[in-house]
């Protein structure tokens, strides 16, 4: 069957040098949620630039509907870009200031030619903004009038505007304030359900991610180093790079504070990727092997891929501990 | 009975003047404890950050305390001089903010700006203030500190250039550490060294800390007591333990729903809180939450709730929870 999204080996070097994108594969199906996570740095919101073709690739290539978008003409790119949209971080920078709401929300049909008239702009504006909680009267007013929750309802209607298949979100709610958070993903889960898209969803939060994606796949150092069906990956994750990502998420409850693995010091530049395993400088349990020989992202379960020497020879170690004890 | 360090009551601030002032706190008490970690939690335009620049006296220009009191380790700082409030902040109270890089000064070495507070506040040598910051540079965890101490600032990480703000802040003893999001801006990883080196600095030196901060899962890690912020009041005050294990504030209640979490069980929807934050210049009347609140009464857009206890370790503001008051209503 063909897949809705295909890349394969994607690279991205700036400047000659920065290898930001460093071979990375992935797929995507249809109406399915792939989370790519990982820390500042690994390359996660450059793979949701060249999905978007907002950059090219250095080498690698990504198939929509089996169509290399790489050897496509310029008309074809365009029909694809209706299929592929996105949400951004940031609703006060990613809106138009001097566009009004209606506006905003109906511009990329106006942009494909697919309404015409102020009459139809009007209404359809207002069909789309009841769509996410808001309503006729919003229709003329200006981003500055929104709140960050609000406008970040109009960047999503933006994005379902032309019906894509595809939406890329990077970070969508990690710029609202925390009781809007909720209201935000909760839409984005109705609107999937309702238009069958796909999400390519950019997080650094694994909470977040483990609520609404269906897989996870973590990133370091421009590379995937971990690739699971969400339900494998949280309850056993194979990476120790991924172990640590989840142990350092903060505890739910003060009985919770979890036993750390600490990582040694900051990620290494994407100048200077370390030999063999790139993790390897900070692993807790890097060996020889790990410094000489890089280890492919392989199969160590079903439908679960882990790149390490031994991703399943090492126990998984309990990361609840029970701190109830430590109290004053 | 632990003694009480900083002791803020009924403090209002407010932006502007006559008709067009914004009120910003609208009385605000609160108190930390000597040793404890206080975590401040609010949302944007909660009023956490202004309520620790005001117990600094570091306001914004436009900003003024309109009454209230705040006071330190016995003294009145609302009325202190400019001598005196020099003389604590830096010996006494310091602060760490969310964005390392631009609250150090980028072209001076990290060394020299530990340093700075060691000559001005402890009257160090030269030569001494530079050992004793190497010290403090290795003591924050710093690998190499020898080295490093003579660094830029853009040479270090962002987890290495708050670990430098923590030194600094830390370097003359002070008894109590304001950290402002001090988590923020950095990854999960290394927010987690940060956390744990604050908690242990909090031990060793028998520090008082107030972690000012959005994040719930900040707050299980390091606060021993929690005081929750919504409309430039505190609206509830409670044990850590308490406040995870049976929030009384309906605005408590919903963001530790609507927060996820790892141990969550799967559920299709998330909880959440209706509406927005409302901005400071429309703030609703009587219990500024009632506009969102699900469990509103009559009398909730008009008269504002005081903090009452609940409990010996928990206090709220809302008359939902006032049993007695609603009944003769």
């Amino acid at each position: 069957m063909t897949k809705l999204l295909e890349a394969n080996d994607l690279r991205k070097v700036f400047g000659g040098a920065v290898r930001a994108v460093d071979g990375v594969s992935f797929s995507l199906d249809e109406r399915e949620t792939l989370a790519l996570v990982g820390e500042s740095g690994c390359g996660k919101s450059t793979v949701s630039r060249l999905i978007l073709r907002l950059t090219d690739p250095t080498e690698g290539t990504i198939r929509f509907e089996g169509q290399d978008m790489g050897r496509m003409s310029q008309r074809a790119l365009k029909e694809v870009r209706r299929e592929i949209q996105f949400v951004f971080q940031d609703p006060f920078s990613s809106l138009d200031p001097r566009m009004t709401a209606g506006d905003i929300v109906t511009e990329p049909l106006a942009v494909h030619g697919l309404i015409k008239g102020r009459a139809k702009r009007r209404d359809t504006a207002t069909d789309l903004l009841k769509t996410v909680g808001l309503s006729a009267k919003h229709v003329n007013n200006w981003p500055r009038q929104f709140s960050g929750g609000q406008r970040q309802r109009l960047g999503i209607i933006r994005a379902f505007a032309l019906g894509p298949r595809l939406i890329v979100a990077d970070e969508p709610v990690s710029a609202l304030d925390v009781s809007v958070r909720s209201q935000v993903i909760n839409i984005l889960q109705d609107m999937q359900e309702d238009k069958g898209t796909a999400y390519l969803f950019i997080s650094h939060d694994m909470a977040t991610v483990k609520h609404i994606a269906d897989r996870v796949a973590v990133m370091y150092l421009g590379k995937i180093v971990e690739l699971a069906p969400k339900s494998s990956f949280f309850s056993a994750p194979q990476h120790p790079y991924s172990e640590a990502l989840l142990s350092a998420v903060p505890a739910s409850h003060p009985d919770k504070r979890r036993e750390r693995i600490l990582l040694q010091g900051d990620p290494p530049s994407p100048v200077n990727i370390p030999s063999g395993c790139r993790f390897h400088t900070r692993c807790p349990l890097a060996q020889e092997l790990c410094k000489r020989e890089e280890p492919p992202l392989a199969q160590v379960a079903d439908n679960h891929a882990a790149a390490c020497h031994f991703a399943q020879a090492w126990p998984m170690r309990s990361r609840v501990a029970d701190t109830s004890a430590s109290g004053p | 009975m632990t003694q009480q360090l900083l002791t803020i009551s009924d403090l209002q601030v407010a932006f502007g003047s006559g008709e067009n002032a914004v009120q910003a706190l609208r009385g605000v008490d609160l108190s930390v404890h000597r040793g404890e970690c206080l975590g401040l939690v609010g949302e944007s335009g909660s009023g956490k950050s202004l309520t620790a620049l005001a117990a600094m006296r570091l306001l914004p220009n436009a900003a003024r305390i309109n009454a209230g009191s705040v006071s330190f380790d016995g003294e009145e700082l609302t009325s202190a001089s400019r001598g005196k409030l020099e003389y604590l902040r830096g010996n006494d109270i310091s602060m760490i903010f969310q964005e390392p890089m631009s609250a150090l000064n980028p072209v001076m070495k990290v060394g020299d700006q530990i340093a700075a507070p060691l000559r001005k506040h402890m009257g160090l040598s030269p030569k001494a203030a530079r050992a004793r910051a190497i010290d403090q540079l290795a003591s924050v965890g710093i690998p190499d500190p020898q080295r490093r101490i003579d660094n830029y600032p853009h040479e270090m990480s962002g987890g290495m250039l708050q670990r430098v703000m923590i030194a600094m802040a830390l370097s003359c003893e002070p008894k109590l550490l304001i950290a402002d999001e001090p988590t923020t801006a950095l990854d999960v990883t290394i927010q987690a060294q940060i956390l744990d080196l604050l908690r242990s600095k909090q031990k060793e030196l028998d520090l008082a800390i107030i972690v000012i901060t959005h994040d719930f899962g900040v707050v299980a890690e390091i606060a021993d007591r929690v005081n929750v912020m919504y409309g430039g009041r505190i609206v509830e005050e409670a044990r850590v333990r308490d406040l995870f294990d049976s929030p009384q504030h309906p605005y408590s209640i919903g963001l530790l729903n609507a927060t996820p979490t790892l141990e969550m069980a799967e559920q299709r929807r998330l909880p959440a809180i209706g509406g927005a934050v409302p901005h400071i210049s429309e703030m609703p009347s009587g219990c500024a939450f009632h506009p969102r609140c699900p469990e509103r009464r009559s009398k909730c857009d008009s008269q504002v709730p005081k903090l009452d206890p609940v409990s010996p370790n928990q206090s709220v503001a809302c008359w939902a929870r006032r049993q007695s008051d609603d009944q003769a209503a």
